[in-house]
C-alpha cells in the first residue's frame, strides 16, 4: 500500500500524520487533538534536532550573528517563532535563561517557543 | 433515558487533567458532551470476564487456506510441512512453528464473514464496527474511542496512559480513525514502534532537560498570563493538553513501558510488529491506564507472487514475522503477573484478538502468482481471559471456500459487528445502546442489526467461552 507525501524519514512522516496529514485514501477528518501531538512536539528527534546549535540551524546563525547581544538573540527568536516581539516580562525570563548557559539556554528558549500554546494555535 | 447531568460535566480541573486535557474547539467542533444515550430493543450481557483486549489486526488479509484453516488448495505450496494438530485442523509447521505451542490457549473461529471485498472498506470496518458511509464517517468514532469514553469512569487517580493506544495504525489503509463526534480526549495515541523506542524511552539526562525546558516554558507562560487568559477556553484546553503530555513523559511508567532489550528484540522478531507487540506487552505491564491496542500488521495483500520466496515481499516472509510476534506476545502475557490482582497473570486478564479484514480467495492462484480478497469466510483467533483454548469453533467445506458451520448459536455467520460485541461484552460495556444526540441527528448504535444486507444478530461470540 501506498502513502504520498514527503519523504524524509518515518520520524518526519509519523510527525506530519500526527498533525493530521492525511494519507490519500482517508475519509475526510477532522483534526483530532491528542496528548500525542505535545508528545511529539516535545521530544520528538523531528523537533530536537532542529533547534540545537549545530548545522547552521537558526539557533547557531543567531548565537554566531550577535555573540554579544543576547537580547537581540531573544527578539529574532521570537519574532521568528511568533512573529512577534517578546513582552518585557518574557524577555527578563528569556535572558535569565541565555545569561546562565548561552548555548542550552537558547536551545531551551527556542524549544519553549515551539511548544507554547501560541505556536501551535496559530500554525 | 439516561442523560449525563450537569455534575457529570462540570469537572474540577484536576479531573480535566486526569482525563487528558479538552483538546481545541476546532478539533472539537463536532464534540458532543453530555451524551444522550438509550437503550436499543436488543439486548445484551456483558461479560466483564477482561480488563484489557489486545485487538491484533492482520492488515491486508492473511489467505486463510494456508494459515488458519488449512485446506489443501491446488495453489497452496508444498513445502509447508503441514501437521495435523487436532481432528478438524491442520496447521504449516513450517510457518507456525511457535503458534503451533500455544493452540491449547486459542479458541479458532472460521466462519467470519465480511460485507467488504475492499481493503480501505474492510479496515474501516475494523475499525469502526460498521460499513464506511462517507455522508457519517466525519462524526463516525472508532471502537477504540467508544471503549475510552466507555471506560474513562473507571479511570484511577494516577492512570496517566492513553486509555485507547494503537502501533503502526497509521499504516492501514484508513489510517488511525478520528474520535468522530466524541470530544478529542478519547483520541488515540498511535505510536509508531521504530519512531517511539528512541524518542520515548528517555534516559536520565533527557528527562532532566526536559525538565529544565519545562521550567522555561512555564515561566515564560507565567509571564504572558495576563495577556493570554482571555482567550478563551480553546487555548486554555490545549494546554490541558500539554500538562497530560507532559505528566505522561516524566511519569517514569512511561518510558520504561519503551525500553526493549536484544533478547526481546530476537524472541519477537526486530521488526515493527514484533516491536508492537513488545511495547504492548510493556504497557499492559505497566497497568497504567491504558486498556485497549491496537496493533496493526501490514503487508499481507499478497495478490502477486504470494508463495513466491524470491518476491521481496511475500505470505512467508509476513508470517515469519507474525509467529514470534505473536507466540511471545501470547507467552509473556500468560508469564507477567498482574500488578492490580497479583493472583492473576496478563493474560488471564486481556481478551487477545487476531484477525483481519477479509481472506483470500481459496483454489488456484491467480494469473500473477497470488491470490485475490475473498470475503466469504475468514479466520479469527480468541485467546486470554475466560477463552476456553484448543478448539476450533465454525466449519468450512473442503477448500474453504464455504462456510458449512457458523460456530456459533445463530444460523448467520459472525461478521466484525459481533466481535465489537465481543470486546464490548468482555469489557462490561452494556453495547445494547445508541447515542442520540449525534451532530448528523443520526442515532449512532454501538452495534448496528443493520448489516450490509439484511438483519443480523448483535450478540457477542460466546462461544469462545466454551
Amino acid at each position: 500500500m501506498h502513502l504520498s507525501g514527503p519523504g524524509g524519514n518515518h520520524d518526519v512522516r509519523y510527525f506530519m500524520q500526527t498533525f493530521g496529514q492525511s494519507n490519500r485514501n482517508n475519509p475526510p477528518r477532522p483534526l483530532a487533538g491528542s496528548p500525542l501531538q505535545p508528545l511529539l512536539l516535545m521530544q520528538s528527534p523531528v523537533v530536537t534536532e532542529r533547534l540545537r546549535a549545530e548545522r547552521d540551524s537558526r539557533v547557531e546563525r543567531l548565537l554566531a550573528s550577535y555573540p554579544n547581544d543576547n537580547g537581540r538573540v531573544v527578539d529574532e527568536l521570537f519574532l521568528a517563532s511568533l512573529s512577534r516581539p517578546a513582552s518585557v516580562a518574557e524577555k527578563d525570563v528569556a535572558l535569565a535563561a541565555l545569561a546562565k548557559n548561552r548555548i542550552e539556554g537558547a536551545q531551551n528558549l527556542q524549544w519553549a517557543l515551539i511548544n507554547q500554546v501560541e505556536f501551535f494555535f496559530n500554525y | 433515558m439516561e442523560t449525563k447531568t450537569v455534575a457529570d460535566v462540570t469537572r474540577s480541573r484536576r479531573d480535566v487533567l486526569k482525563l487528558g486535557g479538552l483538546g481545541l474547539l476546532a478539533a472539537s467542533a463536532d464534540a458532543v458532551w453530555p451524551l444522550h444515550m438509550r437503550a436499543t430493543s436488543s439486548k445484551a450481557q456483558p461479560r466483564s470476564s477482561a480488563r484489557n483486549v489486545v485487538f491484533y489486526e492482520i492488515s491486508g488479509a492473511v489467505s486463510h487456506v494456508e494459515s488458519f484453516d488449512f485446506k489443501e488448495n491446488p495453489g497452496t505450496p508444498r513445502d509447508l510441512d503441514v501437521r495435523t494438530v487436532s481432528s478438524d485442523l491442520s496447521l504449516s509447521h513450517l510457518l507456525f512453528p511457535r503458534l503451533e505451542k500455544h493452540l491449547n490457549r486459542i479458541a479458532l473461529l472460521r466462519s467470519m464473514l465480511s460485507h467488504e471485498e475492499v481493503h480501505f472498506r474492510g479496515q474501516y470496518y475494523t475499525q469502526t464496527g460498521r460499513q464506511l458511509n462517507l455522508a457519517f464517517a466525519r462524526e463516525i468514532p472508532s471502537v477504540g474511542s467508544v471503549i475510552a469514553m466507555e471506560l474513562e469512569a473507571r479511570r484511577r487517580e494516577d492512570d496517566t496512559f492513553p486509555t485507547y493506544m494503537s502501533f503502526n495504525l497509521d499504516k492501514a489503509f484508513p489510517g488511525a480513525l478520528s474520535t468522530g463526534f466524541l470530544p478529542p480526549r478519547f483520541s488515540v495515541v498511535d505510536i509508531n514502534p521504530e519512531s517511539a523506542v528512541k524518542g520515548m524511552a528517555l534516559d536520565q539526562k533527557a528527562v532532566e532537560l526536559l525538565e529544565e525546558r519545562w521550567r522555561l516554558l512555564s515561566e515564560l507562560r507565567k509571564a504572558e498570563q495576563a495577556r493570554v487568559s482571555g482567550y478563551g477556553r480553546q487555548m486554555a484546553g490545549y494546554g490541558d493538553f500539554y500538562e497530560t503530555a507532559h505528566r505522561l513523559l516524566t511519569d517514569e511508567r512511561w518510558p520504561a513501558a519503551f525500553q526493549i532489550s536484544e533478547e526481546d528484540r530476537k524472541r519477537y522478531g526486530n521488526t515493527p510488529v514484533g516491536v508492537s507487540c513488545i511495547l504492548t506487552r510493556n504497557v499492559l505491564a505497566q497497568d497504567a491506564g491504558t486498556h485497549y491496542i491496537h496493533i496493526c500488521h501490514p503487508g499481507w495483500d499478497h495478490h502477486v507472487k504470494i508463495w513466491d520466496r524470491g518476491a521481496e515481499s511475500n505470505h512467508y516472509v509476513l508470517c515469519s514475522e507474525f509467529d514470534p510476534a505473536f507466540s511471545s506476545l501470547l507467552e509473556d502475557l500468560a508469564a507477567t503477573r498482574s500488578k492490580t490482582d497479583p493472583a492473576k497473570t496478563l493474560l488471564d486478564e486481556t481478551l487477545v484478538i487476531a484477525i483481519g479484514e477479509f481472506g483470500r480467495t481459496p483454489g488456484a492462484l491467480n494469473n500473477m502468482a497470488g491470490r485475490d480478497h475473498y470475503n466469504r469466510c475468514y479466520p479469527a483467533l480468541f485467546a486470554g481471559s475466560g477463552v476456553k483454548g484448543g478448539r476450533v469453533l465454525g466449519r468450512t467445506d473442503s477448500a474453504a471456500a464455504k462456510c458449512l458451520e457458523t460456530g456459533w448459536n445463530h444460523k448467520e455467520q459472525p461478521r466484525t459487528e459481533n466481535v465489537v460485541a465481543t470486546i464490548y461484552s468482555a469489557l462490561g460495556i452494556d453495547w445494547a445502546k445508541e447515542i442520540r444526540n449525534t451532530p448528523s441527528g443520526r442515532p449512532y448504535v454501538y452495534v448496528d442489526p443493520l448489516g450490509a444486507n439484511g438483519y443480523i444478530p448483535t450478540d457477542d461470540i460466546t462461544t469462545i467461552y466454551g
